[in-house]
């Protein structure tokens, strides 16, 4: 099975009684929050990974994003936008702290598992070339371009909530979008990654 | 929006939604498949990217320190009338400071000042939980006192203050009896002599016996007089001596013309027991 030839439909199922949660959380209930942290944990790694590039220090700035969360957790109106929206918004203010201060971090390999797709040891060895290169590659972009491609790609949000977060309207994001992957491609074929 | 960009945007959304992959899309736009190819190629590459996950050692480290640090910085329990609470908390501190200082502004009011029934409600207030209700009334009794000497001088609020003063003897005076007749009678009796020291005559406290009454009290010029003072209605009087003192309340009759007032007013006056008694007249106002 080729990249070509496989049905991509990454889509994470939103949390049902995710506001209920919240709500426990709110009260000072640590497990509710703790299964937020559990549905929430893979796509706030995966964030902090496209965005630290090799330095990321993906374990603390995690555990940041979701401490930041739990202290702040009054500021979240349950019924705006997602929870995942709004841990986007603590992560990506956490990256930007963590440039201005170079932190040095752990090695990406020791904290990515590959996709469920690719076990084989081959293809393993692969993937991790390719996530490698993804990241370095997107660094090409322009800063929207780059954060609309993370958040859809990456986090797996909707355009609408991209278009809230990013304050653009959802067919900016759009052409954004199509730009990006453009501009990213030519990028890769020219580094004959594709 | 070019036909290439509609083409894009449609294969964009089949592989997103997973209706098509890749070959599929090239396959259904053959026309645009040179450029198609790499884009949509690297959007699955991003897809696969997207499903990266962490390890599960790394979650589980992530979440052992998260939970300390949970522990470490305890939320409050968050309450629904929380800040309702707090905000009614302020509001009544706010209030209770407004009313002391209110109440303790109110003190130097006057007769005839804004604050003057916001002093009056304070001493009523003061009466009642007051221990000893006779004692406090003494005390307001020399208010009332020292009210009358600073507005002796004022005509307007002369009358008002003399009303004030007079309600608080008879209120004492009516608790009067064997046991607090010469505690009440002391003070009352050393008011007097302290306003008449001062020129301030005030209408006798004491009961007086209509019969004992002559003419000149009921003349054309006290009755003048007493018109412009309230405090002629409200002297005591002995309730069983009504019957006696009601023959005595009619104006004589050639009184009525030189005392100029209106017709109307004269039925006023047969209030027995609160004009009769009356035998002293404030010194005229200056």
């Amino acid at each position: 099975m080729t990249v070509r030839s496989i049905h991509t439909t990454h889509k994470d199922p939103p949390l049902p009684e995710e506001a209920c949660l919240v709500d426990q959380a709110k009260s000072g209930d640590h497990e509710a929050f703790a299964k937020l942290y559990d549905a929430y944990v893979e796509r706030v790694s995966r964030y902090i990974f496209f965005r630290v590039a090799e330095d990321g220090d993906m374990e603390d700035l995690v555990s940041q994003v979701f401490l930041k969360a739990w202290e702040n957790l009054d500021r979240y109106k349950a019924g705006g936008s997602p929870f995942i929206a709004w841990l986007y918004t603590i992560a990506r203010n956490l990256v930007i702290d963590h440039y201005r201060t170079k932190k040095n971090t752990l090695p990406l390999e020791e904290a990515l598992n590959l996709p469920s797709e690719m076990e084989l040891p081959d293809e393993e060895a692969q993937m991790h070339f390719d996530l490698d290169a993804m990241r370095d590659s997107l660094q090409v972009l322009s800063k929207d371009q780059q954060q609309v491609l993370v958040l859809k790609y990456i986090v797996g949000l909707p355009n609408e909530s991209i278009a809230k977060i990013m304050n653009k309207q959802e067919g900016t994001i759009r052409g954004l979008q199509m730009r990006g992957l453009q501009t990213l491609a030519k990028h890769m074929r020219e580094k004959e990654l594709i | 929006m070019t036909e290439f960009e509609k083409v894009l945007q449609e294969c964009l959304h089949d592989l997103e939604q997973g209706a098509s992959n890749v070959d599929e899309c090239l396959h259904r736009h053959p026309q645009h498949a040179r450029q198609l190819e790499p884009i949509l190629l690297t959007s699955t590459y991003l897809e696969r990217a997207g499903k990266a996950r962490p390890s599960t050692a790394f979650k589980g480290r992530v979440r052992t320190k998260l939970i300390q640090q949970m522990r470490a910085h305890p939320r409050q329990p968050a309450r629904s009338g929380f800040m309702f609470m707090r905000f009614a908390a302020g509001l009544a501190a706010v209030l209770l400071v407004l009313l002391t200082a209110g109440t303790v502004y109110a003190q130097g009011a006057l007769p005839g000042e804004a604050f003057y029934a916001w002093k009056l409600a304070s001493e009523n207030v003061w009466r009642a939980v007051s221990p000893d209700p006779i004692k406090t009334d003494l005390a307001i009794a020399e208010r009332r006192v020292a009210e009358l000497i600073l507005v002796s001088n004022d005509p307007i609020l002369y009358a008002p203050a003399l009303d004030a003063y007079l309600e608080v003897a008879d209120r004492l005076r009516s608790e009067v009896n064997a046991e607090n007749e010469a505690r009440i009678q002391s003070v009352l009796d050393a008011q007097i002599n302290e306003l008449n020291q001062l020129g301030i005559v005030l209408p006798n406290l004491e009961e007086e016996d209509p019969a004992v009454l002559d003419e000149s009290t009921l003349s054309p010029a006290s009755i003048s007089t007493a018109t412009s003072h309230p405090i002629l209605e409200t002297s005591p009087i002995n309730p069983t001596d009504l019957s006696q003192t009601t023959p005595t309340i009619q104006a004589p009759p050639e009184t009525v013309p030189t005392v100029e007032i209106p017709q109307e007013i004269i039925p006023t006056i047969p209030e027995p027991p609160k004009i009769a008694p009356t035998i002293e007249i404030p010194p005229p106002i200056p």
